[in-house]
């Protein structure tokens, strides 16, 4: 039993229970924090499988940023009263045994798959997984894919942009919350 | 050396630095900022406590954790329990991968060299960043437990406020990654032995200094902690001990992120800008304490320029720190990165040279 296999079981095992505990919340807010400790456990798994950098940039944008995004909305958009104990979900309990079912199916189907692999321990290079490597990846074997996602994010981003847009001579599409609350003038002079 | 050394070995930096970094710089650093702040503002600051108001922390600290720990009746009680504890955690722990000296072997007492430096890791200040951005939760989470309005509108502007200057705190290190090769640490302060990195990378330099400043929640950028606007923001509702965390947190942060300005910029612990210590024949392996006391007082000439800038300067507000941190850091950021890889491109090719 060396050190990184316990190392493996302990937050191993705490991104299995900390996932399970993410559905398992009644509060949002708490299950938003269960995930948060699975993303951090997965990102110890990155590291004992040597990729570093997956883990720095896990941690600095999975759980530091997008996960900060989640907590905001979940905590300016209150759900009031509704909850599960007053019969507002039951539009979706009403499924709870089929999916429970299914997802056992699913379950069985992964272990089979798991247990007819050979799995094996490869070499790997001195410098695997570091950002050297991960850099040299990107850009020089992967380069197309690398400048491709970087667009399709771009998309995105311009597309939540638009999304959100207001119109400067009208109401705004949602509540506002933040500083260019459709006046016409710019931020205030500087 | 085998794991039960490393472990033992690991155990000693860990608490010397722990010692240093909470038990003595933040205890010093009340002092100094009460004392600046009464230099600044003409007026005389602790001085009856103690020689000089020294003991004016301890007293401090004495009255803060005997006083009345109240929780608020509505306050979601396990979040406002581990609200100061998730502030503190990321404070501590971003002090890892700081290098405050080379290897050594404490002058031939050791047999295998040791370096100064708690974990040497290759992703170097990733982990620092990384790190940091886990630093939003304790506001946000310490903002949204304390049940009162003005606490969660503090510690959301503070979230909001800390994420949009995590961009620019990132990209305007990427050039220094790019002059020195690596983002490891120690291979940057290395690389400085001949030259810091404060000449070549003067606009990272000027745009990191403000992004670490809105990090740490500092004036100009403390609209979240506003007397004047929020009570006191996310931490209005914790009293002794918990606002002693979050108060400590606050200043280990400004350590750390006065170490990183110094470990990226000032050379860590090198000796001069364009001279190292091998150079000035310091044999830095028996002297290890020379270059950890020279390094240790260029941080807390940056600790003392973040009280300085906190009195001199009236904070910003909201609408205009946002535009700052989105509309010009970031472009800026991106634009020095442009400028620093041609300069490299250029400088190593030699095309036009």
């Amino acid at each position: 039993m060396t050190g990184e296999m316990m190392l493996f079981l302990a937050f191993g095992l705490m991104a299995a229970t900390s996932s399970v505990m993410v559905v398992l919340m009644r509060n949002p807010l708490h299950s938003a924090l269960w995930l948060i400790v699975a993303l951090v456990s997965t990102a110890v798994i990155f590291v004992l499988l040597h990729a570093h950098f997956l883990a720095a940039v896990q941690i600095l944008l999975y759980a530091g940023a997008i996960m900060v995004l989640f907590i905001f909305v979940i905590m300016l958009i209150h759900q009031g009263e509704k909850t599960i104990a007053t019969g507002a979900f039951d539009y979706l309990t009403k499924y709870r045994e089929p999916a429970f079912v299914a997802a056992l199916a699913v379950f069985g189907v992964l272990v089979g798959v798991f247990f007819s692999v050979e799995f094996f321990a490869s070499s790997t290079a001195e410098n695997f997984g570091t950002v050297k490597d991960v850099g040299r990846a990107f850009l020089y074997d992967y380069f197309w894919v690398f400048e491709t996602t970087s667009v399709l994010l771009l998309v995105a981003i311009i597309g939540a942009v638009v999304v959100t847009r207001f119109e400067k001579h009208g109401h705004t599409p949602g509540g506002s919350t933040g500083s260019e609350s459709g006046l016409p003038t710019d931020g205030g002079a500087s | 050396m085998n794991v039960f050394a490393f472990f033992i070995v690991s155990l000693v930096k860990i608490a010397v630095v722990l010692a240093v970094t909470v038990g003595f710089s933040v205890y010093i650093m009340i002092w100094v900022e009460r004392k600046v702040s009464a230099g600044i503002q003409d007026r005389k600051g602790p001085n009856r406590v103690g020689p000089f108001g020294l003991l004016q922390s301890l007293a401090d600290v004495i009255k803060l954790v005997c006083k009345e720990d109240s929780v608020p009746s509505e306050a979601h009680r396990f979040f406002f329990f581990i609200g100061p504890m998730v502030a503190m955690l990321p404070a501590f722990m971003t002090f890892a991968v700081i290098p405050f000296g080379d290897v050594t072997t404490f002058g031939g007492l050791l047999s295998s060299p040791v370096r100064l430096q708690i974990a040497d890791l290759n992703i170097g200040f990733l982990y620092i960043f990384a790190i940091a951005s886990l630093s939003i939760y304790g506001v946000m989470i310490g903002g949204w437990a304390s049940n009162n309005s003005f606490s969660l509108m503090g510690g959301l502007r503070a979230s909001a406020q800390m994420i949009s200057y995590e961009i620019a705190l990132g990209l305007s290190v990427v050039p220094i990654a790019l002059l020195a090769g690596s983002v490891d640490l120690r291979d940057i302060v290395a690389a400085q032995s001949s030259l810091w990195y404060i000449f070549p990378g003067i606009l990272s330099f000027i745009l990191f200094l403000p992004a670490s400043f809105a990090e740490t929640n500092r004036l100009p950028f403390d609209l979240p902690e506003a007397d004047s606007e929020l009570v006191v923001g996310y931490h209005t509702e914790y009293s002794s001990m918990r606002f002693a965390a979050f108060f400590m947190a606050e200043y280990a942060n400004m350590v750390t992120a006065s170490a990183l300005i110094v470990t990226l910029f000032f050379g860590g612990w090198q000796l001069f800008p364009f001279l190292s210590w091998q150079a000035a024949g310091i044999d830095i392996d028996r002297y290890f304490f020379l270059p950890v006391l020279w390094f240790a007082l260029k941080v807390g000439f940056f600790m003392f320029l973040y009280v300085w800038v906190r009195w001199t300067i009236p904070r910003f507000r909201y609408d205009q720190l946002m535009r700052l941190g989105w509309r010009q850091m970031i472009p800026l950021c991106l634009l020095n990165i442009v400028i620093m890889a041609v300069a490299l491109f250029v400088k190593e090719s030699g095309i036009f040279i």
